[in-house]
């Protein structure tokens, strides 16, 4: 029970929050003044936290974004409104905001190294604006006026403390949502989060917007509390030490971003009255960072998994399944189980579904003077099982790429049910029900397998559907960690994905590759069984030519861009071009 | 006006010399270095420090460049020990933590009282109609050329050029093949050390008087980098050259001097978006 009740974040957060609550009642003056600082200093890393923690784009500019809250705030004071506190950090919020809008409208393009310029540059900037213009009322001394109740310090420090948990309260429940989940997809692989349906310019734009919102909010709070603050505060200097700190606390948990917070406001404090400089405070987390960037795990993050690793010596007793099932069990469950399946539905199609489910017309690729693909055509029938296979470099990850919509310069026509699909994006091609798995495993390791496959399901799932996808896949339970579980499992898991979004055609880019002889069997016996249990069509890409025999209605091979048969397997397969393709006879 | 944009040129020479160094270590250790100036701005305290106590110009110059190369070998053995596996994004992370951990050093050892460089060079120098050249400004632009050429060849011809780009594109591919990649990385890091020291103190007298000034020079040197693309030293020439000659140009008219950094910002941006505007999507892997 008390174990219980101590995993429970929101209980735990509760908890602190009381334990929070009662620090003016104990202290009051320097003290209150300082433990006021450390909540306000949660707001910057925390903004850290999300776009570099959660979505991995690198910014070096998150206290530009603090003083704009701040000068906003000053500013509307020295203009003689008096609006009440509240609305004034709403307003210090949301006037940080197109800002965050721009840079987030930048991160479409650029990634990585090319961010952390920008994101300097535009601290740069904003620094030299901060000088150029400093914060209106400073130099007649105006101070922010925080209205009646609000006077008092511990009055204060309690309203800080509500900013806070209501901004981690909204932080939380928009990270759990499916645009906050699509940040930590983003960070692992954008294509991944495209196939699965999720708009990666989305992501990123709200991570930067609901991250600079965080921190002008912040801002907001700083210039209440003070009164007066100088732009020097919010130069590029600033949020370098508030960068390395969120990376050294793991800012990407809430955690983090407060121990990084009190650290700020405890360690110089501990250093003056050591009667050592404060610099040597900025070494310490600037040297202490480095080891947390080269294992990947800040602190919050090595706490996290020690607890998690803890939790799994002494397993929950709600089922963890036995990891695998015999085969036979498996195979009469879903013999049995579902709805009869008429071997014919998928030899005969229905007039009704005449339109193949996918069809590729006269689809070309060029990539400079190579052709990698030239005037393919495929017409995959609906409920039906359809392999490509070719030797190394015939043109068929190409292919895939250029049907999901990740290659957008090719010609030809893609057709889905009918509809035409060119121009579309690859995320609106995902939602139409054309999916795609990857050969690189891009299974994000920071969700559970459940969280991944509601994530590919988009809409909420019960656990009898969870367990009946991850059943049938014969994929690891849906507790764990992608993170814990081996790169073969992962790719059961991306095959469970694909299923659970009700597709119409699943893509399939060799599901094989890297499974042992004996698993890689099942899956093909698995295949041949998904468009009767899922009611969707299977393009395999595959070098097995076992799997593909067991498996397929029909083949297409590929050589060197061109379609140089089709047909049933074993009519296409014994093709003497296809064979001086496979074995590269003359 | 022409005075002042030819007088950028000191300043564009030395954007250049020190993105030629940033692009040096990106193409032979694929790390985009923060800390590169940071490095430089050691080397030119510790210049100015040994003058004040009365030793010749050019001892306390040698000793400084010494004491700057020490610390660029420093922080290249950090990378290579701790970072040669992980991604750029890691990596130039670990930068800017280096970067602060100079920062903080330099604020130890050096404080923040702005100091008075002396200028060996400017003493001498010729005009021509009408302008004046200054020796830093024929050293530094001399230097810049002489560099660009060196590091063209170095890199495109020698057996070391070679190495070490092969290092840079697959590190463990390289020393599984028997590459000395922990000597060529000393080389590398060395050759900035030297490069990046001198460029700071030659730009002193003129950028800023304090430690953190001074390091954060990295902001044109990243921009004068990214001219070239991380890739062509040529075009990091010119793009340093340009950027030093516009911010001369700026500084004349006092409206805009002041919205230099939104310049460059705003410089940088439109350069990358449109370098980057066909890049979709992240790498395939």
């Amino acid at each position: 029970m008390k174990r219980a009740s101590l995993r429970n974040p929101v209980l735990l957060g509760l908890l602190a929050l009381l334990i929070a609550g009662c620090i003016p009642l104990c202290v009051q003056g320097f003290p209150l003044y300082l433990a006021t600082a450390a909540v306000i200093g949660v707001f910057p890393i925390l903004s850290v936290g999300l776009i570099t923690g959660r979505a991995g784009i690198i910014t070096l500019c998150q206290l530009s974004f603090t003083g704009i809250g701040a000068w906003s705030v000053a500013a509307l004071n020295a203009a003689g409104y008096s609006l009440p506190i509240g609305l004034l950090i709403l307003l210090g919020g949301l006037a940080a905001v197109p800002f965050g809008l721009l840079l987030g409208l930048a991160s479409l393009r650029l990634r990585g190294i090319n961010m952390g310029i920008v994101t300097l540059m535009f601290a740069a900037a904003a620094a030299a604006y901060f000088q150029l213009y400093p914060l209106p009322g400073l130099s007649a001394g105006k101070v922010v006026d925080r209205g009646a109740p609000f006077e008092s310090d511990s009055a204060f420090f309690w309203l800080s403390l509500t900013v806070l948990a209501l901004v981690v309260g909204v932080v939380s429940l928009v990270s759990r949502s499916r645009t906050g989940t699509s940040w930590l997809v983003v960070r692992t692989s954008e294509r991944g989060a495209a196939s699965l349906g999720l708009p990666t310019a989305v992501a990123k734009l709200t991570v930067f917007m609901v991250g600079a919102a965080v921190s002008g909010v912040g801002g907001a709070l700083l210039i209440a509390q003070t009164g007066v603050v100088s732009g020097d505060s919010f130069g590029i200097l600033p949020s370098i030490v508030v960068f390395t700190l969120a990376i050294l606390f793991g800012a990407r948990f809430i955690e983090g971003a407060i121990l990084g917070a009190l650290a700020s406001v405890v360690v110089p404090q501990l250093l003056l009255a050591a009667g050592i400089p404060n610099d040597i405070g900025t070494l310490i987390f600037a040297v202490t960072a480095l080891p947390a960037l080269r294992t990947g795990y800040g602190m919050a993050e090595a706490l996290r998994a020690r607890l998690a690793r803890r939790s799994n010596n002494n397993p929950a007793p709600d089922g963890r399944r036995e990891s695998k099932r015999s085969i036979s069990r498996d195979r009469s469950r879903w013999r049995q189980g579902t709805e009869p399946v008429h071997t014919d539905d998928r030899v005969l199609p229905t007039a009704v579904e005449a339109t193949p489910a996918l069809s590729i017309l006269d689809l070309s690729v060029q990539y400079g003077s190579v052709r990698a693909l030239d005037g393919v055509t495929i017409s995959v029938p609906s409920r039906s099982v359809v392999a490509i296979v070719g030797p190394n470099g015939a043109g068929k990850s190409t292919l895939v790429d250029a049907v999901a919509g990740f290659l957008p310069g090719y010609t030809g026509e893609v057709r889905l049910n009918g509809t035409n699909l060119d121009g579309w994006q690859a995320h609106r091609r995902a939602q139409a029900g054309l999916r795609r798995t990857f050969q690189q495993v891009r299974a994000t390791a920071d969700l559970t397998v459940q969280q991944y496959l509601q994530l590919a399901a988009g809409r909420r799932l019960d656990r009898d559907e969870v367990d009946a996808v991850l059943d049938f896949v014969q994929g690891p339970t849906a507790r764990s960690l992608i993170a814990n579980v081996d790169v073969g499992s992962r790719r059961l898991i991306e095959i469970g994905g694909g299923l659970v979004s009700e597709p119409a055609v699943l893509l399939l880019d060799e599901p094989a590759a890297g499974l042992p002889s004996s698993e890689s069997e099942l899956l093909g016996e698995r295949i041949s069984l998904m468009p009767s249990v899922f009611k969707c069509s299977v393009v395999v890409i595959e070098h097995d030519m076992t799997l593909v025999h067991s498996v397929c209605d029909e083949v297409t091979v590929l050589n060197f861009g061109r379609v140089i048969a089709t047909g049933s397997p074993k009519h296409a397969l014994s093709d003497p071009l296809v064979v001086s393709a496979f074995l590269g006879a003359e | 006006m022409i005075e002042s944009t030819i007088s950028g040129l000191v300043n564009g020479s030395v954007y250049a010399l020190l993105g030629l160094c940033l692009v040096a270590t990106y193409r032979t250790s694929g790390v985009l270095n923060f800390a590169q100036t940071a490095v430089g701005a050691f080397a030119a305290l510790t210049a100015v420090d040994l003058i004040g106590t009365g030793m010749p110009t050019w001892v306390a110059w040698l000793i400084a460049i010494a004491v700057g190369t020490v610390v660029s070998v420093l922080l290249g053995l950090m990378l290579y020990r701790w970072f040669s596996q992980t991604g750029a994004r890691i990596k130039t992370s670990a930068t800017i933590a280096a970067l602060l951990a100079l920062l903080a050093i330099g604020d130890r050892v050096f404080g923040d009282t702005p100091r008075s460089f002396v200028d060996p060079f400017s003493l001498f120098g010729f005009t021509l109609w009408g302008v004046r050249f200054t020796g830093d400004t024929i050293i530094a632009l001399g230097a810049a050329v002489v560099l660009t050429i060196a590091l063209d060849v170095m890199l495109r011809r020698t057996r070391t050029g070679h190495r070490l780009r092969a290092v840079a594109g697959r590190p463990l591919t390289a020393e599984l093949l028997g590459l000395p990649v922990l000597a060529l990385t000393i080389i590398v890091w060395t050759f900035v050390g030297v490069v990046g020291s001198a460029s700071i103190l030659i730009i002193a007298p003129t950028a800023s008087s304090t430690f953190t000034g001074l390091s954060l020079l990295v902001l044109p040197a990243t921009a004068a980098a990214l001219f070239g693309g991380f890739e062509s030293l040529w075009l990091t020439l010119v793009g340093g050259l340009l950027l030093g000659m516009i911010s001369g140009l700026t500084s004349y008219f006092a409206v805009i001097a002041p919205y230099n950094a939104t310049l460059q910002l705003a410089f940088v941006t439109l350069i990358l978006i449109f370098k980057q505007r066909g890049e979709r999507w992240d790498e395939a892997r």
